[in-house]
């Protein structure tokens, strides 16, 4: 999979709501051209890992789980199955101690579990 | 490990600064290094014993320097130890290759799932997984932050250096340079996240919401030993960017290492002995 496909990907995913091409190459950073965004969304569409709807005169997306997906979905059950807290992964959310919990929300305000 | 790290960024000027991903490069190089030595050490004290099984012995022929290396019963823990360090590394091995994305799968896949977990797997062409639990708790802004730190992982080829550690966890010795190299890789992702949203804060604010997030919900899995570093982490983030890491670890690593040839290197002639007898029959 294409670098930029992933990168729209991710940006699809960290939105709350669907984007259009504009907002899309706005969450980029206006690094690339429109049509290029286009052009992106429209291969992910055809992949079938984003849906559209109409929405004025374009579409907005959405990221959607293909295939594909659930077939890694699987995987990751294996892998977490077999690996343990030190397996082949590195962790974003990394087990903590009670001490550490403590710590952290004196380090960072306890702003609760939901945002 | 937090605590030291703690002390580390407060008060105590390291001479020598070096970034988490130097750092991991050079800690990557010493396991490395640690590790061939290791096995050096281990199978120059098994070959007393190895060289005087009657099968070697018929193969080979009875080489008395080889068999009188070493007391033949030191042999046995030796050889018990290589037998468990080569079936060991097979092991890892076997467990990183598994950790591999499928080809032609998507970059990004997100698990339907409430439980709360990111990692990447692979290096570049790889796959960032994550779960529809973490998103739905996190901002944009956050999810980000995410993004950007396991891109990060696969980027820079971050799963090479896991494997490593991983290898070198098999020597007890060798454990707590195993897990600050875990450390680094994840402090280098870390600066790549903050380099790519801007925000140290922002970087700060989301590792720390997202491990009390998975304690929250399951504290009874609490760790009640070392802990994972997510303090570390936390606290180098809130501090400005130049007090990176400390270069106190690499150098008392390197001089466990260097005492460790010296001891390996005895061992080594008698390897090379070997390697001679065979090449001369």
């Amino acid at each position: 999979m294409g670098s930029l496909e992933s990168e729209v990907l991710m940006c699809l995913w960290a939105s709350d709501d669907p984007l259009s091409p504009a907002e899309v190459r706005a969450a980029m950073g206006d690094r690339l051209a429109y049509t290029t965004v286009m052009t992106v969304l429209t291969r992910l569409w055809r992949k079938q890992l984003v849906e559209r709807e109409a929405h004025g005169r374009g579409f907005v997306y959405r990221p959607l789980m293909s295939e594909a997906e659930l077939a890694a979905t699987r995987m990751h059950t294996d892998l977490r199955r077999s690996t343990d807290q030190e397996g082949a992964l590195a962790q974003f959310v990394q087990g903590l101690s009670k001490d550490e919990a403590k710590a952290l929300r004196r380090l960072i305000g306890d702003e609760g579990s939901r945002r | 490990m937090t605590a030291s790290v703690r002390k580390h960024t407060r008060g105590w000027r390291p001479a020598l600064r070096m970034s988490p991903s130097g750092e991991a490069a050079g800690l990557a190089l010493i396991a490395a290094f640690a590790m061939t030595c290791t096995v050096i050490a281990t199978a120059a004290t098994a070959v007393s014993l190895i060289a005087r099984l009657p099968l070697v012995a018929s193969m080979f022929g009875w080489c008395e320097r080889l068999a009188g290396s070493s007391p033949w019963w030191l042999g046995v823990p030796a050889a018990a130890c290589l037998a468990g360090l080569l079936g060991g590394g097979m092991a890892v091995s076997a467990r990183h290759l598994r950790a591999r994305p499928a080809k032609d799968a998507p970059s990004v896949v997100v698990v339907d799932t409430a439980q709360v977990f990111a990692y990447s797997l692979g290096g570049r062409g790889g796959q960032v997984v994550t779960s529809r639990g973490l998103l739905e708790q996190m901002s944009p802004e956050e999810r980000r932050v995410i993004f950007a730190h396991e891109t990060a992982h696969l980027r820079l080829g971050h799963h090479r250096i896991l494997w490593l550690a991983d290898l070198a966890a098999l020597n007890p010795l060798m454990r707590p340079l195993s897990k600050r190299m875990r450390f680094a890789l994840e402090r280098a992702a870390d600066e790549e996240a903050v380099r790519a949203v801007g925000d140290r804060a922002l970087v700060a604010r989301t590792v720390g919401r997202a491990a009390l997030l998975s304690f929250d919900r399951a504290p009874s899995h609490a760790l009640s030993m070392d802990g994972s570093g997510v303090v570390g982490r936390v606290e180098a983030l809130l501090s400005p960017a130049e007090v990176a890491s400390p270069a106190g670890p690499l150098l008392a690593s390197a001089t466990v290492i260097v005492v460790a040839c010296s001891l390996a290197w005895s061992q080594w002639t008698h390897l090379a002995g070997m390697a001679h007898h065979l090449c001369v029959i």
